[in-house]
């Protein structure tokens, strides 16, 4: 085992390889990371929300993907600190995300709703406010369960239209039942 | 999985990483839009200099601040594709430069008569902005293609700052061979097309850069 425990000698040693130096270097890194964002989700009030260690294991990835960035001349916890910013960032966002889609009433488990009848009609009502094309594209991917590549298929559309015609129609209900973000 | 794994999965790809240099990268960058200065140049010459152009003062006063726009913005986005880079004062040079040379010629159109103002015609600035663009778009991919390989934390203020480095080389060649001395038109077809270059480069950072 290497036995030098700066974190920024580590991360010279692993840009030219150094397979051991680099385990050590990502168990630092894991150990800063875990504290810096148990530290910040405590403070947003988000800690039981997302799981810190899903942070820690996206900011490993990235270190490993992006290496190749760091400045050996600068110190390193500038660098690791942006990165795992970065990565909260996009995780808070990710949350929000399924959290809005999560408040909708029960989409994807359309007959479970269907238990109440005023709940029923406030999902029809809903469908009914967006275009044909909107309810189709909704109709197969999220109630029939149906593949991106199958519903581009079966409507004739590339994959990527499908994917936005999903997302804007998800918006579009969101809108529509007013679900409370957290900007609220 | 848990953490520990990752940590044995990924120490055991370590191998020798192939540094991504700001400085080394903006410079290879920069043979892009000269490259496409010369062909602009040789092979489609759409406009010739304007001899009779007033090479005044607040003309030599513009140049200037284009000539080290087009070095210091390609130059920040490249920083800033360092996670962690933070370098306030070059940022702030950098924003003083680009608004010093709006301000130059909004300064220069309230003090233009009307007929200047007016000679300001759509066509002719539709053909300026159409140029800028032309000249933007090799810079802009080449630019995104190697800020790929950096990482980025603000891909929208890196897409902005790529287009409008991408932009750079346009403007800086119309501005001499431009055949409007009018400020007006400058600020509405060089500036403009800046802009809107500015914005579309936004929207691509947000998509391509994004990691």
């Amino acid at each position: 085992m290497s036995k030098i425990t700066d974190p920024r000698q580590l991360m010279i040693q692993v840009q030219s390889g150094d397979e051991l130096a680099y385990a050590k270097l990502l168990e630092i890194i894991s150990v800063l990371v875990r504290s810096f964002a148990r530290g910040r989700l405590h403070r947003w009030r988000l800690s039981q929300q997302i799981d810190v260690e899903d942070i820690v294991q996206e900011v490993l990835m990235a270190v490993h993907l992006k290496k190749g960035t760091y400045d050996p001349s600068q110190a390193l916890e500038p660098w690791i600190f942006a990165i795992a910013n970065y990565k909260m960032v996009d995780a808070i966002r990710r949350h929000r995300f399924t959290t809005n889609l999560e408040n909708i009433p029960d989409l994807a488990d359309p007959y479970s709703a269907a238990d109440s009848k005023e709940t029923n009609e406030t999902l029809q009502w809903g469908f009914l406010q967006l275009n044909d094309r909107e309810r189709e594209l909704l109709t197969l991917v999220k109630l029939n369960e149906k593949s991106i590549k199958e519903v581009a298929l079966e409507m004739n559309l590339s994959e990527s239209a499908v994917k936005v015609g999903v997302h804007r129609a998800m918006s579009k209900l969101k809108e529509i039942f007013k679900v409370p973000s957290h900007e609220d | 999985m848990k953490t520990e794994q990752l940590i044995l999965q990924l120490s055991k790809e370590a191998k020798p990483t192939v540094a991504f240099v700001p400085v080394k990268s903006w410079l290879l960058w920069c043979l892009a839009p000269m490259t496409v200065m010369i062909l602009r140049f040789f092979l489609w010459q759409t406009q010739s200099p304007n001899l009779t152009k007033n090479f005044d003062l607040a003309f030599l006063q513009e140049t200037i601040l284009l000539g080290l726009l087009f070095g210091l913005v390609p130059y920040l986005t490249f920083k800033q594709s360092v996670p962690g880079f933070k370098n306030s004062k070059l940022m702030f040079l950098t924003g003083f430069l680009f608004s010093g040379w709006i301000i130059l010629l909004i300064l220069r159109a309230t003090r233009a008569d009307m007929a200047d103002t007016q000679s300001a015609h759509f066509s002719e600035g539709l053909a300026c902005s159409y140029e800028i663009l032309q000249m933007a778009l090799v810079p802009l991919a080449v630019l995104f293609f190697i800020l790929r390989r950096g990482a980025s934390v603000h891909p929208l203020r890196s897409g902005i700052m790529a287009a409008t480095s991408a932009t750079m080389m346009g403007t800086l060649v119309l501005q001499v061979i431009c055949q409007s001395p009018s400020p007006v038109h400058i600020l509405a077809y060089h500036v403009g097309a800046v802009l809107a270059i500015s914005l579309l480069g936004a929207v691509l950072g947000l998509r391509i850069l994004r990691w």
